[in-house]
């Protein structure tokens, strides 16, 4: 940028020659490389896809393209005429709202681009984080998601760009399946225990959902959509579709075989975290930061109620595998099982009378809450380094996972129920007796290289 | 014919009000002044004289002060040219220095053509882990990302919510890394980071480009994730700062002086945190602060407020300006409150106004100790009075203090502030309540028993009277807030909620302090729980509120809203004996509260009461007692909570001193050098009456007093129990206050339109001026002398005789005419400033 320094741009905007290419014998301005960055800097806060404020984006060249509320964002050729450059060009220009104006010399950019026909030179993948070769770790990365395969054959484990799958009884890595999206969000097996779930994203640029033969270790399926990640990925009981949450609000459902949207559901006031299945795959619950469980009615795509008190943010959730409920986890250390049925008959006396149980208050958010497969016990991850497992009947305390180093993303126990598997914030699993607490193991999922330094694109 | 006397008269009221307040609302020019022309500079002055550099992190400037030949000091930082000697130093273009190798070297510094030599000591130390607390914190504090505006919002923002100004990094830490499980860090790919892609604007962020890529802060930020993002313990806080230099005194507008913010550490480090550190102008007027650099706009004192972690300092700035020619010419010191004065005057180059008349003095006195102007035939007897002036002042001080007038004037003071009314106390409540404090004040009951009786009052409220002030108050809460304001001067509004952002209070204090009124209770008495209205009750024989008794019983708690643990009872500063099992809490935290060795409550107390007296507090606003908000006379200050505590708490000894020195008795007329003065005292300010002296003087001056509803006849407005007390708006136009808050600024003492519009059509002065029972109809019947008339009429109402040329230029008329001009003149005078001002 400093290059552009030398050149006579500010003169240019102000003698008001903009109908004139006074530097024709220069390098044409690269939307890419040049515009672009000023946009980041000042614009994008506010003109992305996921605000849209006026109705533009300024983010990549294809939204720019768009016209927003007050008409076309450019007219190539006349900047003089292009809202783009008028906007945040003049003596007191109207853009950016908050925050310094743009230099002389990055408005005259920006004029100059248009002049030159505002072209586009976005290179064929930059919007892509696709990665070719498999991620070398020198550190584990982040355990954010876990879940065994309901026959107990395999685990998957989160990893940067990538989940691992392991076989189950020995906890060796079967196949490393590298998606796109950088960040995992969640795992589910299908009910058949064929395929592999994963609701992932680049966090404030795009959601994935994904599914992966397990046995091929290929991915079968992935769809790209909306601004950022995607959120707690469950399959309906029948294995033909997925539901899933987003940073958007909503709750969507897709048909497996081809990517359908069957539902999206827009009645949440905040990001929602959880998704699962009840009443035979015919109602499903959804659990957000705007503190509400919502049953939805799946073949209508209506609203039913929230079946909770509105207490907290709800950050993570888990059905029962025999009972029609749900146990939930706040941002708050609140933790519940609920009645996952209308709350009608709520009075002023009594507003939560969908509560089963309440468990002691955690000492900080619950990011992670699973049951045993019998639904005997309830185990919580969070803040805290410790995993306290319950006694799902009467809410008492059966053990304490100990020794993790900072906080805990996930949870899972084996579907023989003799295990307990935790990760987190150090990306250590570790396998604990869920009788008595006792650690049994600690892996990572991948062998580490300590040499490998950082790695990416 | 009213319309037309008075219109001259409110032309000129006004006029006078209304330049009055232009004055201090000037708004701010953003202009700097030119820069002046450097002084002959005698030598140059490094502070600190002297640099040692821990680790390879560790960047610092020095301070490049050129001494003049007057003994003060131009800042010359800003030009200085540093040159590093050898190799192990390298020295940034904002002039911060950091070692690159081990050993002892020099670097030199040139300022206006002189060289000296600063000795640097660059110690090998490891370069310690980028930590949470220690590194990050104040980096984002620094960028803003934990602003009110922005994440720091009680909501936080676009789903990330950090506290406010970092005062928790505990949460923090959360918010970042812990988060929706670790979505704002990435170990394995450093600049995957979420946290990095958002503050340098990678990926879209509102708050825009925070941190530059490449920067200082973003490669801290990035060594930090890379170093595994891991917490810190809170102690790793800074645990003090020092503001250098330690002294700034600037001569001229224009100039410029930057300052330096260290901050120091539990393990002995310091470090110059001055790009991290917060600091503001509480003056923008005087001067302005940019990046630690002050400048100078126009002659004044200010204060520059620096916030760094949790920690809050301020550093005085006195801008001299151009005083050639003056001389000092103080007053004459009549006690230890002139000597104060007379020192902060000399050293700001301020010469102090003539003393008052004796006739403004007695009326100035005693709106001031008993709330209402003299009387005629007291303005006489007062001129009249022979021997030396100060000794006549002396006198009619002490016959004011302690009259039954004192009493009922700061009964309604204090009613004020212990939040007397009817809404909360019931009717019966406030008569009781106001008697006992009326009764604390004609005994001079010591101030910190009376203080003591409020806190720990228990049973009747109608039976022990003192109880009505934790009952209007009704929650711990509230006792938490409004004791702390009351009796220590300090704002524990903000943190019930987060840590104070302008003061070290934190969130877990003020629970601490609230636990000591946890289990204060109230339940329902027996006395007068019957409801009845018996007609043409008069107020004071209302016995039908309800009686409330209230006591303590176990059970009551303080609990942390962040982590529900209950709190133990703990004073927010010093130490306070441990609560004893079974004990009421209260005990303890009234020995804490009025002990002498208590800091700020004798101290809040003498500025408190100075205000009264000044209209302003020597800290002002009186009751918002922090760092940021220093004393304009610390000397002072300091002096007159010696002499209360000393004392033993007497009110009236220290109102004594005060009305005593010649700086209460000075005039309003300024001179050529202290007519800009607003805060040292150096003349009078005009006062506006509040509610109560204007409607009582309007009394003393027309000999008619105003009724009250449902109050007995002739009740002085002062005397009124109720701060909810109905059927006269003039009160309420006037700005008394509702009694429902603790801030002095509940009760106002503007000027605005409605005044004006009420004194000229309101029926209240009208109905005063025009009643036939009234002094002016009495004195026209019976003195045949129109200037007799007119001299009576101007002791009445202004306290003064009226001056020749008033005397003789003023026309009564003839005949019916003659009360009609009579009642003119008095409406006249009772709308002009002299009369609507204390002055």
């Amino acid at each position: 940028m400093s290059r552009l320094l030398h050149r006579p741009l500010i003169a240019l905007v102000v003698s008001g020659l903009l109908g004139i290419n006074l530097i024709a014998d220069e390098a044409p301005v690269s939307w890419f490389k040049e515009v672009n960055p000023i946009f980041k800097r000042s614009c994008n806060g506010c003109h992305n896809p996921n605000k849209l404020k006026g109705e533009v984006d300024t983010s990549t060249f294809a939204g720019l393209l768009k016209p927003g509320k007050h008409g076309p964002n450019f007219i190539a050729g006349q900047p003089d005429k292009s809202l783009l450059f008028q906007q945040v060009s003049g003596k007191e220009p109207e853009m950016p709202k908050e925050g310094d104006a743009l230099t002389a010399g990055e408005a005259a950019l920006i004029a100059r681009w248009i002049q030159e026909g505002a072209h586009d030179d976005t290179p064929t993948n930059a919007y892509s984080t696709r990665v070719t070769e498999l991620p070398v770790y020198a550190t584990p990365p982040v355990i954010s998601a876990m879940a065994f395969s309901p026959d107990g054959r395999y685990l998957a484990i989160s990893g940067y760009h990538e989940v691992f799958l392991l076989d189950a009884t020995n906890l060796v890595l079967v196949s490393r399946l590298l998606g796109e999206a950088p960040r995992i969000e969640s795992v589910a097996f299908s009910p058949d225990s064929k395929s592999l779930a994963v609701s992932a994203g680049a966090p404030a640029r795009f959601g994935e959902i994904q599914v992966w033969d397990v046995a091929s270790g290929k991915e079968s399926q992935a769809w790209k959509m909306g601004g950022d990640s995607l959120f707690g990925v469950s399959w309906s009981p029948d294995g033909s579709r997925l539901a899933f949450g987003g940073v958007d609000k909503s709750v969507r459902v897709l048909r497996v075989a081809d990517g359908h949207e069957m539902l999206k559901f827009d009645n949440h006031g905040d990001w929602v975290f959880r998704t699962a299945w009840v009443a035979g795959g015919n109602r499903l619950l959804s659990a957000s930061r705007d503190r509400a469980i919502k049953l939805i009615d799946v073949t209508s795509g209506q609203f039913i109620d929230d079946i909770n008190k509105l207490l907290e943010p709800v950050l993570s959730m888990a059905r029962h595998p025999k009972e029609e409920w749900a146990a939930y986890g706040g941002a708050e250390g609140g933790l519940r099982i609920y009645k996952a049925k209308e709350n009608q008959e709520r009075t002023d006396a009594n507003n939560d009378v969908n509560q089963v149980r309440q468990f002691e208050r955690q000492p900080g958010a619950v990011h992670t809450v699973a049951f045993s497969p019998d639904g005997s016990l309830l185990a919580a991850g969070g803040a805290s380094a410790e995993v306290p497992v319950y006694k799902t009947s009467d809410g008492s305390r059966v053990a304490t996972l100990k020794g993790h180093g900072g906080a805990v993303f996930a949870v899972a126990f084996s579907p023989s129920g003799d295990r307990i598997l935790t990760g987190g914030f150090d990306g250590l699993v570790r396998v604990y007796d869920p009788s008595n607490g006792r650690l049994t193991a600690i892996f990572t999922p991948i062998r580490l290289d300590p040499t490998a330094g950082v790695v990416g694109k | 014919m009213r319309t037309r006397s008075f219109s001259l008269a409110v032309a000129l009221a006004w006029t006078v009000v209304g330049g009055f307040w232009a004055t201090a609302d000037r708004t701010p020019d953003t202009a700097l002044p030119p820069k002046p022309l450097l002084p002959e500079i005698k030598s140059l002055i490094l502070e600190p004289s002297q640099l040692r550099l821990d680790d390879a992190r560790d960047a610092r400037r020095v301070l490049v002060l050129g001494q003049r030949s007057d003994g003060g000091v131009v800042d010359l930082t800003g030009e200085a040219q540093f040159k590093a000697t050898g190799q192990s130093l390298s020295i940034d273009a904002e002039g911060y220095i950091s070692g690159l190798q081990a050993g002892d070297t020099t670097v030199s510094v040139t300022a206006d053509g002189q060289t000296v030599t600063l000795p640097v000591q660059v110690m090998g130390g490891a370069l310690r882990p980028v930590g949470f607390v220690r590194d990050i914190e104040p980096l984002m504090g620094r960028v803003g990302c934990n602003q009110g505006t922005c994440h720091g919002s009680a909501k936080g923002k676009n789903g990330f919510k950090l506290s406010l100004r970092g005062y928790d990094p505990d949460y923090d830490y959360q918010a970042l890394v812990n988060d929706l499980s670790g979505r704002r860090f990435n170990r394995v790919n450093v600049d995957d980071s979420l946290m990095l892609l958002k503050a340098t604007a990678e990926v879209p962020h509102e708050g825009r480009q925070a941190i530059r890529p490449g920067s200082r802060y973003h490669a801290l930020l990035r060594q930090w994730i890379a170093e595994g993002a891991t917490s810190e313990d809170p102690s790793a806080r800074a645990t003090n700062i020092t503001i250098l230099p330690s002294k700034v005194e600037i001569d001229l507008p224009g100039r410029q002086q930057q300052l330096l913010v260290i901050a120091s550490y539990r393990d002995g480090t310091t470090r110059d945190v001055t790009r991290e550190a917060i600091l503001s102008s509480n003056n923008d007027e005087i001067a302005q602060v940019r990046n630690g650099l002050v400048t100078a706009m126009r002659r004044g004192e200010m204060a520059v407020l620096v916030r760094y972690e949790g920690i809050y300092a301020s550093r005085e700035v006195s801008i001299m300006g151009d005083r050639t020619g003056f001389e000092f010419a103080g007053m004459p010191e009549y006690n230890f409150i002139d000597r104060h004065i007379n020192a902060k005057l000399q050293r700001m180059k301020i010469n102090p106004s003539e003393v008052c008349t004796d006739a403004e003095f007695i009326r100035r006195v005693s709106l001031d100790l008993t709330g209402q102007p003299p009387t005629s035939s007291e303005v006489r007897a007062f001129l009249a009075e022979t021997g030396e002036s100060r000794a006549k002042r002396d006198r009619l001080i002490d016959r004011l203090i302690g009259s039954p007038a004192y009493s009922d004037f700061w009964a309604n003071k204090f009613a004020d502030l212990l939040q007397c009314n009817s809404e909360n106390l019931g009717r019966k409540g406030v008569v009781v309540f106001r008697n006992w404090i009326r009764q604390q004040l004609a005994d001079n009951r010591p101030y910190d028993q009376f203080v003591r009786d409020l806190l720990l009052a228990k049973g009747s409220t109608f039976e022990s009277p003192a109880g009505n002030y934790l009952r209007a108050l009704r929650d711990p809460g509230k006792m938490t807030e409004d004791v702390s304001q009351t009796f220590l001067g300090v704002r524990f509004n903000c943190n019930k909620c987060h840590d104070h952002p302008f003061e070290r209070w934190t969130q877990t204090q003020y629970y601490e302090f609230g636990a000591y009124f946890a289990q204060v209770a109230f339940k329902q008495g027996t006395l007068g729980r019957d409801h009845l209205i018996r007609a043409g009750a008069t107020y004071a024989e209302d016995q039908v509120s309800e009686a409330v008794v209230y006591q303590n019983y176990d059970g009551g708690e303080m609990r942390h809203p962040k982590n529900d643990k209950v709190m133990a009872a703990r004073p927010p500063y010093g130490q306070a004996r441990e609560v004893a099992a079974g004990e009421d809490r209260r005990v303890a935290l009234a020995e804490w509260l009025t002990s002498r060795g208590n800091p700020y409550f004798a101290r809040s107390t003498a500025n408190r009461f100075w205000s009264y007296f000044f209209g302003r507090g020597i800290i002002d606003p009186v009751d918002d007692i922090r760092a940021g908000n220093p004393p304009s006379n610390p000397e002072l200050l300091s002096a007159l909570t010696e002499e209360l505590v000393k004392n033993g708490f007497d009110l009236q000894r220290m109102m004594r001193s005060i009305c005593q020195s010649r700086t209460y008795q000075l005039s309003i007329v300024p001179n050529q050098w202290n007519s800009d003065d607003l805060i040292n005292f150096s003349h009078a300010s005009p006062r506006r009456l509040s509610a109560e002296q204007m409607l009582d003087a309007v009394a003393v001056a027309t000999g008619h007093r105003p009724q009250f509803k449902d109050m007995p006849a002739g009740l002085r407005a002062v005397e009124a129990p109720d701060g909810m007390v109905g059927g006269n708006e003039f009160l309420t136009l006037f700005g008394r206050p509702k009694r429902q808050s603790a801030c002095e600024c509940e009760r106002s003492s503007n000027v605005t339109l409605a005044h004006a519009l009420n004194l000229i059509n309101g029926p209240t002065l009208g109905d005063c001026v025009t009643s036939s029972d009234n002094h002016l109809a009495r004195l026209i019947a019976s003195e045949p002398d129109d200037r007799k008339v007119i001299e009576e009429v101007y002791l009445s109402c202004l306290s003064r005789p009226p001056t020749e040329k008033e005397s003789t230029g003023i026309k009564l008329g003839e005949g019916a005419k003659r009360l009609e001009g009579a009642q003119d003149l008095a409406w006249a005078l009772l709308n002009s400033p002299a009369f609507l001002f204390n002055r």
